[in-house]
């Protein structure tokens, strides 16, 4: 019932012209957003390498020193096949032995990775003797942390720093699509009544009518400025009769 | 002009609004033809149905305005993680590029130190 409503054409137009008062409630497209985060992040990223790699051919040799975070997104690259909580501690005994400092970092987020899918005991475990080990390393270092040496070191943090934009929009784009998901099942149950049925199906006409409102001012070249006004006129007649925008509002049945 | 109006009785016909209602909506399409004042009308009239059928549907209504605003809020929360996760790896990669240049610079000044001391 409700996944049928979803492909009425008109509740695609519901989502940004919402009511029949003409109140916008319009709703963010995270998607769309995170995708041209990710872009800026990316082409940024690319750019800034370009620029440092050119330096590889006068300086190829040096000792790279990087804060905690940054060796821990390097070092995270490494196991990034390996899923869940275990994961995040071989990562972190991983980090431990290559970067006191991506280890200390790690720690840390061993422990809230954990506690996130609740598994953090063994993950806590797991990286507990690294962390103490690399925490005395990290003073020794004077706050400073030894991640790699050289030009390898620096294309390795960098794809770890790559990798970590690439991981984190498809850990995102799992959670929306999960929300969206769970949302979807609630609003089909709530639907899934004998008085959500016939709503659904009362509620399709108005859709179906919007739509269909919609194309006729376009063929009548009413403008978006004359239909503004039109709502305008018309979300006041209602004001004047006690009916607010809210209580003219279609309700969303479509996720 | 004719088809203009043509189409404004087919929208007219569609409106899910009293067959009542539908009918003073068309005699006054015929009187004064597609003017804005027939789209207040018109506008007007699905309103107050929609608002009807939201009222006699309040607990069903209610239940899916509670979700919806439930999933946008859980949606924005999603997103500003994401955001945070993203602004902490921009500024890895500028930790990055400054370590790179530093290193780089360091290096290149002990050669030059080096060559110095040697001529």
């Amino acid at each position: 019932m409700f996944r049928k409503n979803r492909e009425v054409p008109a509740e695609a137009g519901m989502e940004e012209t919402h009511s029949d008062t003409g109140s916008r409630r319009e709703r963010p497209d995270f998607g769309a957003l995170a995708q041209q985060r990710v872009e800026a992040v990316k082409s940024k990223t690319e750019s800034r390498w370009s620029l440092i790699k050119k330096g590889f051919a006068t300086a190829r040799d040096f000792v790279l020193t990087l804060d905690a975070r940054t060796a821990y997104r390097a070092g995270q690259a490494k196991d990034a096949g390996v899923a869940g909580a275990e994961a995040v501690g071989r990562t972190a005994v991983a980090g431990a032995e290559a970067t006191a400092a991506g280890a200390k970092y790690a720690g840390g987020k061993a422990v809230e990775a954990g506690q996130a899918v609740g598994r953090g005991a063994r993950a806590t475990a797991e990286f507990g003797a690294g962390a103490a080990v690399a925490g005395a390393e990290a003073v020794a270092e004077g706050g400073k942390y030894v991640y790699a040496k050289g030009q390898q070191g620096a294309e390795m943090a960098m794809e770890g720093i790559s990798r970590g934009v690439e991981a984190a929009k498809n850990k995102y784009t799992e959670i929306r699509t999960g929300i969206t998901e769970r949302y979807s099942k609630a609003k089909e149950l709530a639907l899934s009544t004998v008085e959500g049925i016939q709503f659904a199906a009362e509620q399709k006409k108005f859709n179906e009518y919007k739509a269909q409102e919609a194309i006729f001012a376009a063929r009548a070249a009413l403008s978006q400025d004359r239909m503004a006004e039109i709502q305008r006129r018309a979300t006041e007649r209602l004001g004047a009769s006690g009916i607010s925008p809210e209580e003219s509002q279609s309700a969303d049945i479509a996720a | 002009m004719d088809d203009i109006k043509t189409q404004a009785a087919a929208l007219i016909a569609q409106a899910p609004v009293a067959d009542g209602v539908k009918q003073g909506l068309l005699q006054k399409l015929q009187q004064d033809g597609v003017t804005d004042d027939l789209m207040v009308e018109i506008k007007v009239a699905v309103g107050e149905a929609q608002a009807k059928l939201n009222r006699d549907n309040k607990p069903v209504v209610d239940k899916l305005n509670d979700l919806n605003r439930q999933e946008q809020a859980e949606q924005a929360k999603a997103y500003a993680d994401f955001e945070t996760e993203m602004n902490e790896l921009e500024a890895d990669a500028d930790n990055l590029v400054k370590a790179v240049t530093t290193a780089q610079n360091e290096q290149e000044t002990e050669e030059q130190r080096k060559k110095l001391a040697a001529s």
